[in-house]
């Protein structure tokens, strides 16, 4: 228990708070995020357009469904040290967009088949009215598919990002940054002495993913009664693929 | 900046090495099927307790949640406080993770058994006993089953973490590979590649497996 | 054979009880209609027979046993049910699925095997459906199939909650009329539930109308029923056309035997050529919608050396 106590300390350390000291909380928390962030718009980007596209025009759709599990294949940590390696091979910095290329690859597989799915979900008989009233295709994406589909795409949404923010930390192996990985990766090559500061980051990086994982499900909350739609805990369970 | 770079992958070296590398991928098979199956065991116990009460599913679904969304980084370094580094921690990380999933599986696939099926087999004269394991258990197995590729595909890429516990695996490979100066790719790419093939192959196995109990889906 | 003493069932929360203090007998050999609106409780008795669901009080006998005083799963062996979306089991084939009672009673492979081929054939059902699943089943099919499984055990009595009830117009008719033919045959005591007036006056020896707070109103034949109903409520729920209906059950044997001639003295009536001819299973709606629809006095009926002409007069006689 020791250890505990050693930890407070280590927390309660005032200097680590301030924002302009680089190896303290704030910055870290900062980077982290920013990183984070960073790779989540850009891998929203790429995957949900192209996912709501193709989900609207029926199109690819066995390949569609299984990408998600062809990424849950591949092992975060192995393409972390890949991207790395391809970047110290060239002329590429091996501190930023390593990891955040990385990131985005293993965000995209989850959120490109959740959004496809979610589209695909929307209830056929209304697809069917919109269309025998006349609305276009950019119409219906717009004014219905992407409304009744967002609560399902939000959750997505906030899955990657929680998965992201995890392999962020693991980041910090690779890099000189990761976040509140460099206090558990950092802590633990100082051996008995780094303890406090292991379980310190750890204790922050739990904090921090619960914080972002909270604030977007009350996020997705207000969408849903926006939208005036279902119950998020099926919609999670279509994230996450539960029923297959 | 680097020294003299290794080729990205070299051939002869994985055949002079094939022992080391199939040790790797026996102790990560070890710790992959071990956490499966104390996880199944566990979430099967979860899932029968959850299913006499609803609204004990909501409330371990929010408990497993809560659980999921800690990093398995930060998990296992708040683990190794107590139990150490080793197959223990890593195996109370990695089964945590599975819960989660498995238990909505099961309990979601025991609910989508058709209520007039199980009706008319209490009906009939059935003990409870019985419509659980020859009517209901048979037909949430596709359900269940699909849960169990998606826990089994999640754990092996979380294995591969388990290296910076100093545990074996291929992360153990991947780690020894970058840690190195000239960093050794073929490690890396043994390691990454291997655990891809892994995770492919059990989903595959799984899925026949699926196939083979559900012979009236093909029909 | 069913006897029913002072049944209630109440459920927590309160509310007046599903059934309440509930008398009935239900005689051998018998095919008793439940019906009443939604929420009568008819369901609610039908599934106290079998102990699916307990009775809060009262006593049920089934041929002159307490039905509590068997382990529920074993009293149930012994009962056939039928229900509305069937419930065969996805995952076995029809031949299995038929055999699911024999086999929990412990019969022999040959024996559960024979009696599954007999039923296939009882109940008008292609052998080569045997080994299939029951996905690849017509609705129909299916129905005849869950009746075929409830028979396997060849029990005494079949308890059927609104069996015919997700089949579409057609196919409800002629199952109807499977059930009666089958009924001719086995002389089971069944208990039906249906919702649907009409369906209970065609198949129904004896029909028990409910009321929305559970009562039974009345508890008659299909013919008292329509002839004098009990009250204000049975005649409501009757609907329109008592007569007519009444007429559609009656058939023209009853009048045969009040006007016989034997054939060779059969007398002109008018232009006998041009008579309707009808069978005498007739009814006397049938007969009424013949004199109706064309310019005849009088149908001609026969059944076997008996032969009358039968009139309108004749007709509205019958039903005094």
């Amino acid at each position: 228990m020791e250890l505990l106590v050693d930890t407070w300390q280590w927390l309660a350390e005032p200097a680590r708070w301030q924002p302009t000291v680089r190896n303290g909380i704030p910055y870290r928390i900062g980077e982290h995020l920013w990183v984070s962030t960073v790779a989540m718009l850009i891998a929203a980007m790429a995957s949900i357009p192209a996912a709501v596209m193709l989900a609207h025009y029926r199109r690819a759709e066995a390949w569609s469904s299984s990408v998600v599990n062809l990424g849950r294949a591949i092992p975060s940590f192995g393409l972390i040290v890949m991207f790395w390696l391809l970047a110290s091979r060239s002329e590429i910095s091996t501190q930023f967009w390593p990891l955040v290329a990385a990131l985005i690859a293993l965000a995209m597989p989850p959120m490109f088949t959740n959004s496809y799915t979610a589209i695909r979900s929307v209830d056929p008989e209304v697809l069917d009215a919109a269309r025998g009233m006349g609305m276009t295709d950019a119409g219906i994406v717009r004014h219905i598919e992407l409304l009744l589909a967002a609560p399902i795409i939000a959750v997505g949404i906030r899955l990657a990002y929680v998965q992201v923010i995890a392999t962020t930390a693991i980041g910090a192996i690779v890099t000189d940054g990761g976040g509140l990985g460099r206090f558990i990766v950092g802590g633990f090559a100082q051996g008995r002495g780094g303890w406090p500061m292991v379980v310190a980051g750890a204790i922050l990086l739990a904090l921090v993913t619960l914080l972002v994982d909270r604030t977007l499900h009350f996020l997705e909350g207000r969408l849903v009664s926006a939208a005036g739609v279902g119950n998020t805990l099926a919609a999670t369970e279509v994230a996450t693929g539960a029923a297959g | 900046m680097a020294a003299s770079t290794r080729p990205l992958f070299e051939w002869s070296w994985l055949v002079s090495n094939l022992d080391r590398v199939g040790a790797a991928v026996v102790q990560h098979l070890v710790l992959t099927v071990s956490a499966v199956i104390i996880g199944l065991c566990l979430s099967s116990a979860l899932a029968a307790w959850c299913l006499r009460h609803p609204s004990r599913y909501r409330r371990v679904i929010e408990a497993s949640s809560l659980l999921y969304t800690v990093p398995s980084l930060a998990l296992f370094a708040l683990l190794a406080p107590i139990v150490g580094l080793g197959y223990i921690n890593a195996t109370i990380a990695l089964v945590s993770y599975t819960v989660l999933i498995l238990v909505r599986n099961i309990v979601t696939g025991i609910l989508q058994v058709p209520g007039d099926v199980v009706e008319a087999a209490i009906g009939m004269g059935m003990t409870r006993r019985r419509i659980l394991w020859t009517v209901e258990v048979p037909l949430a197995l596709p359900v269940i089953v699909a849960g169990v590729r998606i826990a089994t595909v999640t754990v092996i890429g979380l294995v591969t973490v388990t290296a910076l516990l100093g545990l074996g695996g291929l992360g153990q490979l991947i780690l020894s590979g970058f840690r190195v100066l000239p960093p050794f790719p073929t490690l890396i790419v043994v390691g990454t590649g291997l655990s891809v093939v892994l995770a492919i192959a059990f989903d595959l196995v799984l899925l026949g497996v699926q196939r083979l109990a559900t012979p009236w889906q093909q029909a | 054979m069913i006897r029913l003493e002072h049944v209630t069932k109440r459920y927590e929360g309160g509310q007046a009880p599903a059934v309440e203090d509930l008398s009935m007998v239900i005689p051998r050999g018998e095919l008793v209609v439940l019906v009443g609106p939604s929420g009568c409780g008819k369901t609610t008795i039908l599934k106290m027979i079998n102990r699916v669901i307990e009775p809060s009080s009262g006593t049920i006998y089934l041929d002159g046993a307490e039905t509590s005083t068997f382990a529920p799963h074993v009293l149930r062996r012994s009962i056939g049910y039928v229900i509305q979306r069937v419930g065969l089991f996805p995952h076995r084939t029809i031949a299995d699925n038929i055999g699911t009672v024999p086999m929990l009673l412990g019969w022999d492979d040959d024996r559960i095997r024979r009696r599954v081929e007999e039923l296939v054939a009882l109940m008008g059902l292609d052998s080569e459906l045997l080994d299939r699943y029951p996905q690849a089943l017509s609705g129909g099919q299916q129905q005849r199939a869950g009746v075929a499984r409830a028979l396997a055990a060849d029990p005494p009595v079949l308890l059927m909650d609104e069996p015919f009830g997700a089949v579409d117009p057609v196919v409800r008719t002629r199952l109807q009329g499977e059930l009666l033919d089958l009924q001719q045959r086995l002389h089971k005591t069944i208990v039906l539930v249906t919702h649907d007036i009409d369906e209970a006056l065609r198949l129904g020896d004896r029909i028990a109308v409910f009321s929305e707070v559970g009562r039974i109103e009345q508890f008659a034949s299909p013919e008292e029923l329509l002839a004098r109903p009990a009250s204000p409520y049975v005649d409501e729920f009757l609907g329109a056309h008592r007569t007519l209906r009444r007429a559609g059950l009656l058939r023209l044997d009853a009048i045969l035997s009040r006007k016989a001639m034997p054939a060779d003295a059969v007398q002109p009536y008018q232009d006998d050529a041009g008579l309707p001819r009808l069978a005498s299973s007739a009814t006397v709606r049938d007969a009424l919608d013949v004199l109706l629809a064309g310019k005849h006095q009088a149908v001609i009926v026969t059944s076997g050396d008996v032969t009358v002409h039968v009139a309108f007069d004749d007709l509205r006689a019958a039903l005094e």
